[in-house]
């Protein structure tokens, strides 16, 4: 038997608190979000680690969304060759965790990558994600070649009606979509939808044709994430999507869990605090019936650790 | 030493040269650091003096170290220590194990017209071009062959082979097809020449091959044949690539000599050895005789030549440490006339872009003049470029800039985290340069066309330049409809050409970064290492 490691426990006691508590008729008074299931949790006060534990639970742990044997793609941001500390990639703490639940869930094989900006090697490395997720017993794979991707059509898409798409994603299993919130230029915040661009070969064509229209009409992509976990542990506020200095980044400690990546992108503009109508892709998406990005009527489940 | 064990020294040492230069030119996987490649280079004679002479002094004085050797034992660094020296020797034994054995006769020196690749390359200096260098030192044109040829070769069996995920592909610069012709020319010439004539190309076109046996004339120990021994079955004058073995007059062209030995191991009666330089000299009657009947003996110019060689070897160095400003090279300059001020931004469907678009020069060039008057075109940096955004001039840098390297911002950017180039650069053409100085580097200006911009041309939101930017001198600012469009802040610009490479429009680019002729330094950010905190009393704000 392995040693008990820091990790290890912390792991183990969230799960079990987060076990323990759900459905459990001692706990059952029902709280101010009312009965699950849920259509969005969101985490807070915790560490990436920690709100992935809690926040999976309330979903009804991995093993709702990953069958034994499957193929499992994790796919980040890691479009950037910077440094933790500057979130212009998601946390790499968070990218192992889910590797790690995939793996117990019984995922036959988990690959994470992401099409980059910069140098994918370079960026692969400095994220820290790289050693991060090879630790947990994860497969990077590169994104940067355009042999590893094939044609695929969007035919409910307005403007991207086909596009190259990684043939690792179009052939998986399992999609499991984890942006990082953060300040961008172009599309004012980079979110789950946004994060989808790096699945795709082509991107000139997003900011050539209507970048808000195509970054929505990824919603009808032929393999859609299963699972979106936002990373807000850390939220890149301004000089987005690469980030300056780490002065750009805000500890804010929050994460947010779900399907619906039209709720999660409404949820996570106003944690960053923006009107979520003024996200164009948002708009889009919620008229083209993608998602709901009414948060009234989203079934949020909202949990602070630590207190 | 005995002469079997120094050839079979010369030929492993000779294969380790040729290998991990071949490995460093031909390096698709970031095989080669820059440490290595400091290290192992060295002694490359004509890369070290250029970098000597331009003040990196001790660190690339191999140049001198080569020197020294050849006085002490003849032109040892062309039998092991230049790459191309290796390759034709190589390809001549490959000949001659696969088809006829060739028989090289005895050929006069012909040492007036060795002094003229050397004077060449002396007045290209003096002028403020290392053009002529870039064609004739042996090791540049190795690396430029390798580069050009291997290197686009493994590029492509690599993107065979990680079909099978067997291996991870590797990100290879498109070929240029020009620089890929002349090098292929350039290679055939060179193989041709060692097949039928061995070590002519050494003794005829390669300044390094002249300078150096200029020295070893006067080596301390020199090859003799002595004539006691000597039955005139001329085997030692068949197997000698350099083709300056006399037999009949046992005379050897120390200056000719490249120090393969093959003559020592060929001669049945051991009748040739390396003796120290006063009793090389042909010494008893029939010597005497041989040497009365030699209008230029062994060893001795005629003065002509001989102060040709001098003011030549004398010319390099002191072209080489001319600092330029000389109006000639003004000449030699890129075809793109002078970069005066920019406009930076506007409105302007200004005039077309790519004509007046200057080359960008690696970081560390500091300067057009410094860059053109130092770089051999030896292409180590196009070779280990991690983002392949180095790729050799065909037209980009005019005349004198052929086949020298500059930023294509169509295939590539120049990364903020990295100054490779810089620290790899044998001759000193790119100065070294740390990643923080990098930063503060301007090596091009950018300029911002809003009238052929995505967001004013079809009123949707973009930012891609803004995105790519490492120092946000492009950033966005709110325009009309809740848009934001670029806007510039040149004085943070470092010249990385992030922007223009990803700019959607096409085919002119509404932001383009054009080389500046003299680096600058640009503004420092400025900015806290600290990320702020959430307070922890927030709620969810949903």
């Amino acid at each position: 038997m392995s040693p008990i490691t820091r990790r290890h426990f912390i792991e183990t006691t969230a799960a079990t608190a987060a076990a323990v508590s759900w459905n459990n008729p001692l706990f059952a008074a029902p709280g101010p979000d009312g009965d699950g299931p849920w259509e969005l949790v969101a985490v807070r006060n915790g560490e990436p680690a920690g709100m992935f534990e809690a926040g999976i639970a309330a979903l009804g742990g991995m093993k709702t969304f990953v069958k034994k044997g499957q193929n499992v793609v994790v796919k980040p941001n890691i479009a950037w060759d910077q440094p933790p500390e500057i979130p212009a990639n998601t946390n790499p703490e968070l990218v192992a965790t889910i590797v790690r639940h995939c793996l117990r869930a019984g995922a036959a094989k988990v690959t994470v990558l992401d099409h980059t900006c910069h140098n994918w090697e370079r960026s692969y490395k400095t994220s820290g994600i790289a050693k991060a997720v090879e630790e947990a017993g994860g497969v990077m794979a590169p994104a940067n070649f355009e042999n590893l991707y094939r044609e695929a059509e969007l035919p409910k898409a307005r403007t991207l009606k086909k596009t190259l798409i990684l043939k690792e994603v179009l052939d998986c299993d399992v999609l499991i979509n984890v942006p990082v919130l953060k300040h961008h230029g172009g599309a004012k915040l980079s979110l789950c939808m946004k994060n989808l661009m790096g699945v795709v070969w082509d991107r000139r064509f997003f900011h050539k044709n209507g970048l808000d229209q195509c970054i929505a009409d990824m919603c009808f992509a032929p393999k859609a994430p299963d699972l979106n976990v936002i990373d807000a542990y850390r939220i890149l506020r301004k000089n987005g999507p690469q980030g300056r200095a780490r002065e750009d980044g805000e500890l804010a400690q929050y994460q947010m869990l779900g399907a619906d990546m039209v709720a999660l992108d409404a949820a996570a503009a106003k944690l960053f605090g923006m009107n979520p109508e003024d996200l164009g892709y948002v708009r889009i998406a919620g008229e083209m019936g993608a998602g709901n990005p009414d948060l009234a009527k989203v079934r949020i489940k909202r949990i602070t650790l630590g207190t | 030493m005995s002469a079997s064990a120094y050839r079979r020294f010369r030929i492993i040492c000779g294969g380790l040269v040729l290998a991990f230069c071949a490995l460093s030119f031909a390096d698709i996987g970031n095989w080669v650091s820059a440490g290595m490649a400091r290290i192992a280079l060295w002694p490359q004679f004509a890369p070290s003096l250029l970098g000597m002479l331009h003040g990196a002094g001790w660190i690339s004085a191999g140049c001198l170290a080569v020197i020294a050797l050849t006085l002490v034992c003849g032109r040892v660094y062309c039998a092991m220590l230049c790459p191309l020296g290796v390759l034709m020797d190589f390809s001549a034994w490959l000949a001659g194990r696969t088809g006829k054995k060739r028989k090289l006769a005895y050929r006069p020196g012909r040492p007036w017209l060795r002094a003229v690749p050397v004077a060449v390359c002396a007045a290209g200096l003096l002028a403020g071009t290392a053009l002529p260098l870039a064609f004739l030192d042996p090791f540049s044109l190795f690396g430029k062959i390798t580069a050009s040829t291997l290197r686009p070769a493994l590029g492509w069996s690599n993107h065979l082979l990680a079909a099978t995920k067997l291996i991870n592909p590797v990100n290879v610069s498109p070929v240029a097809w020009a620089g890929a012709g002349v090098a292929l020319g350039l290679l055939l010439l060179v193989v041709v020449s060692a097949v039928l004539r061995g070590r002519l190309w050494c003794n005829t076109v390669c300044p390094v091959g002249a300078v150096l046996g200029f020295f070893s004339k006067h080596a301390l120990f020199r090859l003799r044949i002595a004539d006691a021994a000597c039955v005139g079955c001329s085997a030692c004058e068949r197997v000698c690539p350099a083709q300056c073995i006399d037999f009949r007059k046992h005379t050897i062209d120390h200056s000719r000599c490249v120090m393969c030995l093959d003559c020592v191991t060929s001669c049945k009666r051991g009748g040739i050895s390396l003796v120290s330089g006063k009793k090389s000299e042909p010494a008893g009657n029939s010597a005497a005789s041989a040497r009365a009947a030699c209008r230029t003996p062994a060893g001795t110019l005629p003065p002509a030549s001989r102060r040709a060689f001098l003011t030549a070897a004398l010319i390099l160095p002191a072209a080489a440490m001319a600092d330029g400003q000389h109006g000639k090279r003004q000449r030699f300059r890129s075809r793109d006339g002078g970069g005066g001020s920019h406009p930076c931004s506007g409105d302007g469907h200004g005039p077309p872009m790519r004509n007046d678009k200057q080359p960008v020069l690696p970081p560390g060039a500091r300067s057009l003049a410094h860059f053109q008057s130092r770089c051999t075109a030896c292409h180590l940096c196009v070779a280990n470029c991690p983002e392949q955004v180095l790729r050799p001039s065909i037209t980009r840098h005019g005349l004198a800039g052929f086949l020298q390297p500059y930023q294509d911002f169509s295939v590539a950017f120049c990364s903020y985290n990295c100054s490779n180039c810089s620290q790899i650069c044998p001759t000193g053409a790119i100065q070294p340069i740390t990643v923080e100085e990098r930063r503060l580097v301007r090596t091009g200006t950018v300029r911002f066309y809003r009238g052929r911009c995505i967001v004013k041309t079809e009123g949707t939101s973009c930012g891609a330049c803004s995105e790519h930017c490492p120092t946000q001198a492009v950033h966005m600012v709110p325009w009309k409809d809740g848009l934001t469009i670029p806007e510039i802040d040149e004085d943070l610009c470092i010249g990385c050409g992030a922007c223009e490479f990803i700019c959607p429009v096409l085919p002119r680019k509404a932001i383009i970064v054009s080389g500046l002729t003299v680096h600058e330094r640009a503004k420092a950010v400025v900015a806290g290492q600290k990320n702020t905190v959430r307070r922890m009393e927030e709620e969810f704000p949903f």
